[in-house]
């Protein structure tokens, strides 16, 4: 019997055989929950109030649309993607050419030093950093006034400056990836590219904006579309740092989303939040995907 | 649709890996009068020992009865949740909760907790009023009296023989004092965007004459609240109060007062006792007074917190339960808890016990505060309120927006809230 | 001294600066974390802080343990973490060779179904897991954490391993298919031990992202004797106070072990880190 199934039929039962504890998990717990998220989110679904169960249409979404609060978070997400993204990756670029400029040993220190942040866990970051921040009791006001600052500047509780503490935590624990991503990527590009952009006169200015940078644009683009992700979900450093606060400044569309569902218990509108989330992420994986799929048809 | 994801996720979860089960048989019944069973009490974390204290004094009274106590150690918000998921299951467990007074109404009117509108009419003139009123909801009795809370002026009696009984007269105590003898601070006080906002801040402006709602109708957009938060953002402006307050939690005060840095203190009764442990450095030089009041206000009246203990409505041991919680909030429980937890009782009878006293003596000099404290509004879904009027109040303290309109948009947003409740 | 060289060794300093500047930087807040920790409790709350502090102690250290019961809660880590671990590699291989060796119908799709699942928020998810761990009574259970870990683990870790085992030369496996082995066998025999590397250090990762996870045991965990060392940490801070000593203790005790895991495999966390992404 077994001579007569052919090869073809023989590699995809295979194939799906050995995927599918895989694809189901992912389809179990990943998939479906998304689904049903999205289902609740028509619903008027409270947990205080669990008997009044209904659907309701759109509501979910026009009362979180036609709320001042909505567009405050959006802009709060988008601010808190913008510059922890560009801090990261201007702290990952430093990182990585320092690293490959370094000596062997060397390299291997500071790849080990720069692999702590990730390793840690968010939340023990951000109560780090809020205890960093303190203006009390934290050593950053302590150190600015030696050299001549205040000592007692209020950080988390300004707009602005809570904005940067959580920008600050999110950059010092992402940067790390981004670094070794962009190290990996430079030791990559022959080094006869640059020789012979020496002997030509370049520059190391010149030459790294004419080799390095656009040899790394596929590393780039994945690690941009990890971190947009990334900032998109983030949630312990918020949680740990300010809770949304003050006056919900640092309050994200994932954080607005978890007060809706779990400080409210208010299963609709979260869930509504929740899918409004994924299809901006959808949306934006997509718009990557077809810019990366571009790169690799040129 | 649901329906079907919802059971290709079980099945897939099935597949071979679970046998997960926390199901549990505790089937306490009561057969004739007898109380006994099983039942789950979950607490606040309580680092003292009194709670422990208070349950075995309950087992010797109804031995037949076996008690689990869960503590639930995080902020009070984190308790919260947790109760709320377990009780919006329909969950037996846990039989007994200590609930933060503000969360009564919600409850009640989910429909979790048990009616002891019987049991505690029967006892009611044994507590306090305003710990009392708490417990009740439409009507309805649905919790005991725990212990309770009121927000206190504390001061430095070394420093100064009187706590300030006017807004102008801290403000001139505290020019006087600040910067000499480690002053850095005036007055401290708490508030983080959280439940420390409307405590704090309705606080002031019912010093100043103020309220929250009136006739069933939020209407803080007037002269007494925007004096108020001007008096605040003075604090602030002129130095008396470190800006972080806007960011403060009560404990966040507290190192302060107790490193000796601030004159005066807005706190809870817990911050007592811990000023006077020996690594505090304001160990006996500290004074509790009610808080002063504004130009426009005429008596002192402390935010009400505490807690009490309710039973959860599907409980499968109900007399057991109901038994459990009345006990904890009786008199002797309530004793144990005072003197070892250092909380300020409900019931009216540990307020003359000698013993108490001699352990706390300045609990009767707290009693009229606790007397006149004022609750927070007593509406359906307070965390609802809590929220907008945390939101409004960090517009304009924070973010510098103008009192008028930002109040008149916060009593409008209110007023929708309290809408949707009806 | 010529031009030339001074120019490299200013160069050289400051290189050396830069780099120093980035260490403290990197270095700096971990410290803070250690010394906090290590300092005596009537300091703590001392105005301005200390830099370096008069006296050391570990009573926070103790308080950790006797005041929080960190050992419950490193405990259910532990056995969370490594449970996600098995279960990942246990999934994640086969997918991964599967994927990297076979040619089978809409591969493309099913490896961007995984791929995908992993950019979903994880608040659209744990919504609907919740009420139906519920009903599973999952909540508070092991399984209730260890399963929704995999989602996290899982991509990363198929990502991972595939590109290791593309590297693997193939003539070795289609040898010993061609000697009699059966391709289980093959895969058993050949791939597997050769493939050691790639799972541990997909292993290793994959335990840390469940170590560091939070939200899941957040919300899917109701009951303290049940909760995660980050959850518990966070939990630290009661209705009033916030014991900074006792959260940096746990907090120490809780990644110094994960740090030193990645001092000793910093080499294959990193290779497996990039892997991914580099083949692009």
């Amino acid at each position: 019997m077994k001579k007569h199934i052919s090869r073809e039929k023989r590699d995809n039962l295979t194939g799906y055989l050995l995927i599918a504890p895989a694809v189901l998990a992912v389809i179990a717990i990943g998939i479906v929950p998304v689904i049903i998220t999205f289902s609740y989110s028509f619903e008027y679904y409270q947990l205080t109030d669990p008997k009044n169960r209904h659907f309701v249409g759109l509501q979910n979404y026009i009362e979180i649309l036609g709320n001042s609060s909505f567009w405050m978070v959006l802009k709060n997400t988008a601010i808190f993607a913008v510059i922890s993204m560009a801090l990261e990756l201007l702290l990952g670029f430093t990182g990585a050419l320092l690293m490959n400029g370094a000596g062997k040993a060397a390299r291997g220190a500071v790849r080990t030093i720069v692999l702590i942040p990730w390793a840690v866990p968010g939340i023990i970051i951000a109560y780090m950093f809020q205890f960093l921040f303190n203006n009390q009791l934290g050593p950053v006001n302590v150190i600015l006034s030696h050299l001549g600052g205040s000592a007692d500047f209020s950080w988390l509780t300004k707009p602005w400056s809570a904005m940067f503490v959580v920008v600050a935590a999110d950059a010092w624990k992402q940067f790390p990836y981004i670094a070794l991503m962009l190290l990996a990527g430079l030791q990559t590009i022959p080094q006869e590219l640059y020789e012979s952009a020496a002997i030509d006169g370049a520059g190391k200015i010149k030459s790294f904006f004419h080799i390095t940078l656009p040899n790394l644009k596929g590393i780039l683009l994945i690690v941009l579309l990890f971190r947009t992700m990334g900032a998109i979900r983030i949630f312990d450093i918020i949680f740990g740092i300010t809770g949304g606060g003050p006056a919900s400044s640092t309050s994200t569309l994932l954080y607005q989303a978890y007060k809706y569902l779990f400080t409210d218990m208010n299963y609709g509108k979260g869930s509504a939040m929740s899918t409004i989330i994924t299809l901006i992420i959808l949306a934006i994986s997509i718009l990557y995907i077809r810019v990366l799929g571009k790169r690799a048809e040129e | 649709m649901k329906r079907i994801s919802a059971v290709l996720l079980a099945a897939v979860l099935t597949l071979g890996l679970l046998t997960g089960c926390s199901g549990k048989n505790d089937g306490g019944k009561s057969t004739g009068g007898k109380i006994e069973g099983k039942v789950t009490i979950v607490t606040a974390n309580d680092t003292t020992g009194a709670v422990k204290h208070m349950l075995e004094a309950f087992q010797k009274e109804y031995p037949d009865v076996e008690v689990e106590h869960q503590m639930l150690p995080g902020a009070s918000d984190d308790v919260k949740k947790s109760l709320m998921t377990s009780f919006a299951a329909g969950d037996t467990d846990p039989d007994v909760i200590a609930c933060d007074i503000i969360w009564v109404s919600q409850f009640a009117a989910a429909d979790w907790l048990l009616d002891v509108t019987t049991e505690l009419e029967a006892v009611k003139d044994e507590y306090l009023g305003g710990p009392l009123k708490t417990c009740y909801y439409d009507g309805k009795a649905y919790a005991f009296p725990d212990y309770t809370d009121v927000g206190l002026m504390y001061y430095r009696n070394d420093l100064v023989d009187h706590a300030p009984a006017t807004w102008d007269e801290l403000q001139s105590m505290c020019r006087e004092h600040q910067g000499k003898d480690g002053i850095d601070y005036g007055f401290v006080f708490q508030m983080f965007q959280g439940e420390p906002t409307p405590c704090n801040m309705l606080e002031f402006i019912k010093q100043n004459g103020g309220h929250d709602l009136l006739n069933g109708r939020f209407s803080m957009a007037n002269e007494n609240t925007y004096e108020a938060l001007d008096f605040v953002k003075g604090l602030i402006s002129d130095g008396i109060s470190p800006e972080d307050v806007l960011g403060w939690r009560p404990d966040d005060s507290l190192s302060v007062f107790s490193e000796g840095k601030a004159l005066f203190m807005r706190n809870w009764t817990y911050a007592y006792a811990r000023t006077q442990l020996d690594e505090s450095k304001v160990q006996g030089k500290v004074g509790v007074a009610a808080l002063p009041v504004g130009p426009n206000g005429s008596e002192s009246s402390g935010t009400l917190g505490g807690w009490n203990l309710a039973v959860n409505k599907n409980t499968d041991n109900k007399d057991a339960a109901v038994a459990l919680a009345k006990f904890m909030t009786s008199y002797e429980a309530q004793k144990i808890a005072t003197t070892e937890r250092s909380t300020f009782p409900t019931n009216k009878k540990v307020y003359e016990d000698k013993e108490v006293l001699e352990a706390l003596p300045y609990l009767t000099s707290v009693r009229s505060a606790a007397d006149k404290a004022a609750p927070r509004p007593q509406v359906r879904d307070y965390p609802t309120v809590s929220t907008i009027i945390q939101e409004y109040m960090h517009k304009v303290l924070a973010g510098g927006e103008p009192n008028d309109q930002t109040m008149q948009a916060m009593d409008q947003a209110l007023n929708e809230a309290l809408e949707k409740m009806k | 001294m010529n031009a030339p060289k001074a120019k490299r060794i200013a160069a050289k300093a400051g290189y050396i600066l830069l780099l120093t500047v980035f260490i403290v930087m990197m270095v700096f807040p971990f410290y803070w974390l250690v010394l906090t920790s290590l300092k005596d409790p009537r300091d703590i709350s001392l105005m301005p802080t200390e830099l370096w502090p008069s006296r050391f102690s570990l009573k926070f250290f103790s308080y950790a343990f006797t005041e929080h019961h960190l050992e419950v809660y490193l405990l259910n880590s532990v056995i969370v973490a490594l449970g996600a671990m098995v279960l990942t590699i246990l999934f994640a291989f086969p997918a991964a060779y599967a994927f990297s060796r076979i040619r089978f119908r809409f591969k493309k799709f099913w490896r961007n179904v995984i791929l995908l699942a992993n950019m979903f928020p994880i608040i659209a998810v744990v919504t609907p897991m919740f009420i139906i761990f519920r009903k599973m009574h999952l909540i508070n259970t092991y399984w209730g954490l260890i399963i929704p870990s995999v989602i996290i683990t899982l991509p990363m870790a198929i990502w991972t391993l595939q590109a290791f085992i593309d590297t693997l030369p193939k003539d070795l496996e289609e040898a010993a298919q061609i000697d009699g082995c059966s391709r289980f066998q093959a895969v058993i025999r050949i791939i597997f031990p050769l493939a050691a590397p790639g799972i541990f250090t997909t292993a290793i990762i994959a335990f840390i992202t469940a170590w560091n996870e939070f939200m899941f045991a957040l919300i899917l965990v109701t009951k303290d004797s049940m909760r995660t060392v980050p959850v518990a940490i966070s939990m630290f801070p009661g209705q009033y106070t916030v014991p900074w000593g006792d959260m940096a203790a746990a907090s120490v005790i809780a990644t110094v072990p994960i740090v030193f895991v990645v001092l000793l495999l910093q080499k294959w966390i990193v290779s497996g880190l990039t892997s991914g992404a580099v083949k692009g």
